[in-house]
């Protein structure tokens, strides 16, 4: 698994390749702590190359949810596999994170 | 007919465990959708298994055998770390864990969401997970 960021404009877009679990997860969490620690207050999330993600995974977008909130932070995942989606749905986190189709409509929502 | 995969229990090695189930069910022609999940839910346990239970420890094995009985898939998943019981185990309510920032949790709720049965059971010094998922197509297996 890769991940990468990449600043657009005013945007901080993470972009995941390959597949998240138990062993890759921390490579997620420690993209997303980084920027945080930037100062960055909208973040997208390029899901396209996303294949698999494990409760390991989904763990580290829940474990943000109280600090995105608290310190008013958008964020949005986009262009994610159905099977990929099926799993923040099995859980409830669907309710919690915002996941659109694409990334037009992730600009909107962080904008 | 069976299928076994042996691998050290180390988490590097979970992508080998869902390409080998990946792979084995596939006879099944079960939805992508299905497949998808029963291999989340074998490297669920799997995951939980290497890392809980047997600390990464590469001098370790952990063994995935997958066979139809009856009329469902059986997955049983064998190692010799410390026993530990969760189909007896509450799974945390979301919200408490998004409370509590916690990034673990979630896997018990998975698990029990797609499977249909979950046994755990102590053999010698071995502990074993049988996870059993009803599939009309098992015979073809």
């Amino acid at each position: 698994m890769t991940i990468s960021s990449n600043k657009e404009n005013n945007l901080c877009v993470i972009s995941i390749d390959g597949e998240i679990d138990a062993s890759s997860s921390i490579d997620l969490d420690s993209k997303i702590s980084e920027s945080l620690k930037n100062g960055e207050r909208k973040i997208l999330v390029d899901c396209s190359n996303l294949k698999y993600i494990s409760s390991a995974g989904l763990g580290v977008f829940m474990s943000y949810l109280e600090d995105f909130e608290s310190q008013g932070i958008k964020i949005a995942l986009y262009n994610m596999d159905d099977k990929v989606k099926s799993v923040f749905e099995i859980l409830g986190l669907i309710d919690l994170i915002s996941i659109v189709p694409s990334k037009e409509e992730a600009i909107t929502l962080v904008s | 007919m069976t299928h076994k995969i042996t691998i050290p229990c180390h988490t590097s090695k979970l992508k080998e465990v869902r390409d080998f189930v990946s792979t084995s069910i596939k006879p099944l022609f079960l939805s992508e959708q299905e497949q998808f999940l029963l291999v989340l839910a074998v490297d669920e346990i799997c995951a939980n298994r290497i890392l809980h239970s047997n600390k990464n420890d590469t001098s370790r094995e952990l063994e995935v055998e997958i066979a139809s009985e009856d009329d469902a898939v059986v997955f049983y998943i064998k190692d010799q770390g410390d026993f530990f019981d969760l189909t007896i185990t509450e799974s945390p309510a979301l919200p408490v864990l998004v409370k509590e920032r916690r990034k673990g949790g979630l896997g018990l709720s998975l698990i029990k969401k797609i499977i249909d049965s979950v046994e755990v059971f102590k053999v010698e010094n071995y502990t074993i997970h049988r996870l059993i998922k009803k599939s009309t197509v098992a015979s073809q297996f």
